[in-house]
């Protein structure tokens, strides 16, 4: 049954209705009101403390990672790391064996990315902080 | 120059600037009206629940997931204000008339009309669609003008696609229906 295509194009002559000419002023002028009574505030998906927790946690394991840099396969003590190291930190790692075990195969290449990553995000909440002043 | 998408009007409302939201509402407001318009059937009305539908839009545009195109968010928004307008006013009158018709009578129907003048047949049109209940209308708008695809109308109307096809197949007769009732009244008149 071809009723339906006839429809259509039955339909499609009726006079388009158009809204008045002060649509979009009269909406907008009630839009303004509500922008004063209660702004729209974007919100990140991570907060700005979440960004920091992020950051810490990334300098902590960086610090750990130059701690155990003593017990790389190869490598050789530099005086600072010996100087810490002489502080006799081996109670604090006890807990973390497992962990220490898996950071020690870690190559540094996998940190100085890392660091990179955080700071190039660090750059960019702060710029977005600078723009909106 | 290159045409900026909703999403970056939309982007640039949540950054603090309601000024970007004027793009959003001349882009839609035609749409939003006709939609409004076939459901309260009075211009005061359509006018009054198309603005609503916009600033309820731009209140909950942080709700705004981008999952299914603003278009249909908008849509969705503009019908369900539009529904409880008439709803709450229930001044819509709906013809309660029915004539059942057969299929040679549809085709009938459908053959008298289309020997009708453009405007003959607007007219004609217009009276049959002012008889159907607001939500039969508004299928039909979305459908035939909005040229919607069904997935996107059982977003809008919070039906399946199933019902959506169902409903169309039987506000059609119904308008058919409405129009057959409509010529014969008229044909009565002038015998």
């Amino acid at each position: 049954m071809k009723t339906k295509d006839n429809l259509r194009t039955f339909l499609k002559e009726l006079p388009i209705e158009a809204p008045s000419e002060n649509f979009t002023r009269l909406v907008m002028e009630r839009v303004r009101l509500e922008a004063v009574k209660s702004p729209l505030v974007y919100t990140p998906l991570i907060s700005s403390k979440g960004w920091w927790k992020i950051i810490s946690g990334s300098i902590v394991l960086l610090l750990v990672m130059l701690l155990l840099y003593e017990f790389f396969p190869g490598k050789e003590s530099s005086g600072v790391i010996l100087s810490i190291s002489s502080l006799d930190l081996s109670f604090m790692l006890k807990p973390f064996e497992a962990l220490t075990k898996f950071l020690s195969n870690l190559p540094l290449t996998y940190v100085a990315v890392a660091i990179s990553v955080c700071l190039l995000l660090v750059v960019d909440q702060l710029y977005g902080r600078l723009a909106k002043l | 120059m290159e045409a900026k998408t909703d999403a970056y009007f939309i982007a640039e409302v949540l950054r603090g600037n309601p000024e970007a939201f004027t793009t959003i509402v001349e882009k839609y407001r035609q749409l939003a009206f006709s939609l409004s318009m076939k459901i309260t059937r009075n211009r005061e009305d359509a006018e009054e629940a198309a603005q609503d539908a916009f600033i309820k839009a731009y209140k909950s545009l942080d709700n705004f997931k981008g999952g299914a195109a603003f278009k249909t968010w908008l849509f969705r928004i503009v019908y369900t204000t539009a529904i409880s307008k008439v709803r709450s006013a229930k001044k819509v009158t709906v013809s309660l008339e029915e004539y059942k018709l057969s299929d040679n009578d549809l085709l009938d129907t459908e053959n008298a009309i289309g020997q009708m003048s453009a405007e003959e047949r607007s007219i004609q049109l217009h009276k049959a669609m002012e008889r159907l209940a607001p939500d039969d209308s508004a299928i039909l708008n979305l459908y035939y003008f909005e040229d919607l695809p069904i997935e996107e109308i059982a977003i809008i109307m919070d039906l399946t696609a199933s019902n959506v096809k169902v409903k169309l197949f039987r506000t059609r007769k119904k308008l058919y229906e409405q129009l057959h009732g409509i010529l014969k009244i008229s044909e009565s008149l002038v015998y």
